[in-house]
């Protein structure tokens, strides 16, 4: 079962600035102190370097870092 | 998967949702087994023999039950509507509001995160104890208003919505017969759960907290030891 949340780029046509791949859709976590988030996200195929859609930092990521650190 | 297509059933208790479920897990309540494990841990300190017999009311799916029967225990489990598969574990369809058991079965009842989705508190309470050997313990975890009274007040519909003050809670198990031995915070488990559901995209369909006041949200989530007196 898949729940995760799935970002694709805010605009398409991205590519690894090291490896010149474009970026797949992977898995991978989003960690806040010691939960553990997953969520799809544009990645390196080849290096793992992960982009963070402005549309998730501005959103999600606050609420839920918000959440998580009040208490 | 469509788990998350789709606006939720309206008037279904978020425990009961589907989407909800597959993010909680089977133990469906703030700091799951673990907090279980911890509530008994305090207990066994208090003096409860084990592994004992447990009654868990409001079992669910029966991750609790699986968990005291992997203990030794005898464990049995009360619901409204279980939903464990099949009838591996002793689960009896009944109301907690109408406690169907003989007098003095058990040496632990167990109410995880189930008591405020009552209206009469007081009668499930005097239920448990009923059902409680003199010195039984019961185990209790549920929402609880941090800050100073809110004008919210149980309607019957979520956790949320019925959690009152730790004094309200104590007042009502010493209503019912029950002298509090520990209380334990455990708001962070909560903060997570919250957390965990907006992550997931999951709404928790208009069951907000009474956070009007800003600031830090006033509803947390408390863990009780008492014994029956
Ligand atoms: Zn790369």
């Amino acid at each position: 079962m898949s729940l995760e949340p799935n970002y694709a780029p805010d605009e398409a046509g991205w590519e690894c600035g090291n490896c010149h791949r474009p970026l797949e859709q992977g898995k991978v976590q989003a960690c806040y102190l010691d939960a553990a988030f997953d969520v799809l996200l544009p990645r390196c195929p080849v290096c793992g370097l992960t982009m963070i859609p402005k549309s998730l930092a501005e959103g999600k990521m606050v609420e839920v870092e918000a959440l998580v650190e009040e208490k | 998967m469509t788990l998350l297509e789709g606006p939720p059933p309206a008037g279904d208790a978020l425990w009961n949702r589907q989407d909800f479920r597959a993010v909680a897990g089977d133990a469906l309540r703030p700091g799951g087994l673990a907090l279980t494990a911890a509530g008994v841990a305090l207990c066994r300190e208090s003096g409860l023999g084990f592994p004992c017999r447990v009654l868990d009311m409001g079992c669910g799916a029966g991750a609790t039950l699986e968990w005291f029967e992997k203990q030794g225990c005898t464990a049995w489990g009360l619901d409204v509507a279980p939903k464990c598969d099949g009838n591996a574990h002793g689960t009896i369809r009944a109301d907690a509001a109408a406690m169907p058991l003989k007098d003095a079965l058990f040496d632990l009842v167990v109410c995880e995160c189930v008591l405020s989705l009552f209206s009469d508190v007081g009668t499930v309470l005097e239920g448990a104890v009923r059902v409680l050997e003199a010195g039984g313990m019961l185990l209790c975890s549920d929402m609880y208003l941090r800050g100073p009274s809110s004008p919210c007040r149980a309607d019957g519909v979520s956790c949320v919505a019925g959690a009152r003050s730790r004094d309200e809670w104590e007042a009502l198990f010493a209503g019912a017969g029950l002298r509090t031995l520990h209380f334990r915070d455990h708001s962070r488990e909560l903060a997570l759960l919250a957390a965990r559901l907006v992550w997931y995209g999951i709404s928790p369909c208009g069951e907000t907290p009474c956070d009007a006041s800003g600031g830090r949200r006033p509803v947390g989530y408390g863990l009780w030891v008492a014994r029956r007196s």
